[in-house]
């Protein structure tokens, strides 16, 4: 059993996504962490006991591409982060455009606006 | 030319026990997309820790579902032990297993209920609720509440169960096992069940892998994945392993399912055969700092637990997927190319609990 | 493999069935049974109350609200989710989870309870004191700071809720709960 994270970059993310496919690794969780300057995105894979984190540090107002031509299943985790986060997320083949949940408040979870 | 049409489904429908919308776009009487629509019962709880302090939180947790409420209290709890580096003791770690095992066979037993109400099986529904409620009725006796516990705690449990109980449990759980047999014999033999099971809804071994699937869902098609042998709690001292089935069908996740009920009775055995005795929880001081991936395998399948902790009495982020996100893109799977009156049964298979989902 | 299919699996279990008594209770037209670790409802002993304020700093609902000044303690039943955690933080154990569950109402409602008021004392070591800290790990609020080396005692009565854990848990017996007049205090 071994629980790793791993700190990538942006650039980086892709190519380790589709590694992780081949090697027959299973699309586990994503989620959206606000942090001081932006946003920490974590990609997590499960293969039999182990667990890999993979993690992408994003400013503020920076955008990523979605990993849904990799993993379809990643659609609902990337909109609700999108959603909730407020994270710019390109190319989800299946796009609520911030419509999953029924909310009034535009990213809720996000980073507070400075006024 | 078949003609195409689209049909919604739910929010508000007799088999779904929760809300969940679906846009069934139809050739005749053959669903050819479904695309799903969540959000009615967003609650916003993981956004919680920035106001609840990290104690205080195990109860918000535990109240995100009411079926897997333990667990849930379990998970958050372990992974902010782990951040913080704690070993609880021995007899917490057991206690804990006794109660998600017992968990496991409430959510069961109230599932294999739901999928007979759905068949039109009145007598099979009520008689799996109705062994439910012995079930229901340890926790009563254990820790005060039938369905939320409110006994975990960053350290350990709150409440110990004393000999006389557990001896009641023992006795509770021996009648039980016969108890299911004809439950599970009905499940599996009737000709009526088969008929509307056998065949329905396969789920391929590559498909549901590389879809996310998890729990019983996964197991059914074949894949041997259980994240209870990940070891935590007390798990790693019993003996079991991941119950699979290779047909990948509605028939497949149901015998899954009641093996597993009896898997959890063989466990309960063991577990109350070998609980030590002791402290159930240590004195925490200090405040989390750390982060912490933790898997918790709950009823309906494979859960994750992530928190992060800045060191003072708020966490930063507390994540929880929970196995109903991860199953919803292998139903979207098995719902192309069902028949329209199948689509209730299918969205049952899945064991789909929506209040988890959302939080 | 050959298939075990069959008509009337379950028909001697309904049969059986017709003649058992139901599992559950008949209420309301039988007396309900509450078992004794039951979580109904929550209930204070008001009179042992400090006003420490740690039942509502720690309720996660925030069903509870306590007035320092005016000594008064209140709950809104139908915002309380029976988690017990109250009774878990209390120093002074007056909170107790009772059996019974709250009556429903067409509204929500807030129930106040008003201890008589005493003047509010604070803890005070003597010269007996060994430095021990045991008192200071004891204060659920870190209002007792204790200086091994220096030799020196000290209390902030800005934090301090008069709870007594200190007085009763000192191996010396030294500390003693004394008045202070408001004059003073300030």
């Amino acid at each position: 059993m071994r629980d790793r994270i791993l700190t990538l970059g942006k650039a980086e993310l892709y190519a380790a996504t589709v590694q992780k496919k081949m090697k027959g690794w299973r699309l586990a969780q994503i989620c959206a962490t606000t942090v001081s300057d932006g946003f920490e995105m974590n990609y997590t894979f499960v293969k039999d006991q182990d667990m890999d984190t993979i993690r992408v540090h994003l400013d503020r107002h920076e955008s990523i591409s979605s990993i849904t031509q990799i993993y379809p299943c990643a659609f609902i985790q990337e909109n609700e982060a999108a959603e909730l986060f407020g994270v710019l997320i390109n190319n989800i083949t299946m796009d609520y455009k911030h419509k999953l949940y029924r909310i009034d408040v535009e990213a809720p979870f996000g980073p507070k606006e400075e006024n | 030319m078949a003609k195409r049409s689209v049909i919604p489904f739910g929010p508000q429908h007799p088999v779904l026990p929760e809300p969940i919308h679906l846009d069934l776009v139809l050739e005749d009487e053959v669903v050819v997309e479904a695309i799903p629509n969540i959000g009615f019962v967003h609650r916003g709880l993981e956004k919680l820790v920035d106001s609840r302090d990290y104690k205080q939180y195990v109860y918000v947790a535990e109240r995100i579902c009411g079926i897997c409420s333990f667990g849930h209290g379990m998970g958050y709890c372990e992974s902010v032990e782990r951040a913080m580096g704690i070993d609880i003791p021995a007899r917490a770690k057991y206690l804990r297993t006794l109660w998600m095992e017992l968990s496991r066979i409430h959510s069961h037993l109230l599932w294999l209920g739901l999928l007979a109400d759905a068949l039109g099986f009145e007598s099979l529904f009520m008689q799996s609720w109705r062994l439910r409620e012995k079930i229901l009725d340890i926790f009563d006796m254990t820790t005060g509440g039938r369905i939320i516990f409110s006994v975990n705690q960053i350290g350990g449990v709150l409440k110990d169960v004393e000999p006389v109980m557990l001896k009641e449990i023992q006795k509770t759980i021996t009648e039980l096992e016969s108890e299911v047999k004809p439950i599970i014999r009905t499940f599996l033999e009737d000709r009526l069940v088969n008929m509307r099971l056998r065949g329905l809804g396969v789920l391929s071994k590559e498909q549901a892998y590389t879809a996310g699937a998890v729990g019983p869902m996964l197991r059914a098609s074949g894949v041997a994945y259980d994240s209870r042998e990940t070891g935590y709690a007390a798990y790693a001292d019993l003996s079991f392993g991941p119950i699979t089935a290779i047909e990948g069908d509605s028939y497949a996740r149901v015998k899954v399912r009641l093996a597993e009920i009896l898997q959890s009775f063989e466990i309960l055995q063991e577990l109350l055969g070998k609980i030590p005795s002791g402290e159930i929880a240590i004195p925490v001081k200090g405040n989390p700092k750390g982060e912490c991936f933790v898997r918790i395998e709950q009823p309906r399948g494979e859960a994750i637990y992530y928190t992060k902790g800045n060191g003072t009495k708020y966490l930063d982020r507390f994540r929880l997927r929970t196995p109903t996100t991860a199953n919803i893109p292998p139903m979207l799977d098995l719902l192309k190319g069902c028949q329209l009156s199948d689509v209730a049964l299918l969205i049952l298979t899945i064991d789909p609990c929506i209040s988890c989902t959302e939080r | 493999m050959a298939r075990k299919e069959k008509l009337f699996v379950f028909t001697p279990q309904i049969l059986k069935n017709l003649v058992s008594k139901p599992v559950t209770e008949a209420y309301p037209f039988e007396e309900a049974h509450y078992t004794d670790r039951m979580r109904g409802h929550i209930e204070i002993d008001i009179e042992q109350c400090i006003s420490c304020t740690l039942c509502a700093q720690n309720c996660p609902p925030r069903a509870i609200k306590v007035d320092r000044g005016k000594g008064t303690w209140e709950i809104n039943r139908f915002d309380c989710v029976q988690c017990g955690n109250c009774v878990q933080v209390c120093p002074k154990k007056c909170l107790h989870m009772k059996k019974g569950y709250t009556q429903p109402e067409t509204q929500k409602s807030v129930e106040v309870y008003t201890r008589t008021i005493q003047k509010k004392k604070f803890p005070k070591a003597s010269s007996d004191c060994v430095y021990c800290t045991l008192c200071a790990k004891k204060c659920p609020r870190d209002a007792i700071t204790v200086d091994r080396s220096q030799k020196l005692w000290s209390l902030n009565q800005d934090l301090c809720v008069s709870c007594g854990l200190c007085a009763k848990n000192c191996p010396k017996k030294c500390i003693e709960m004394i008045e202070i007049n408001d004059e003073e205090a300030v």
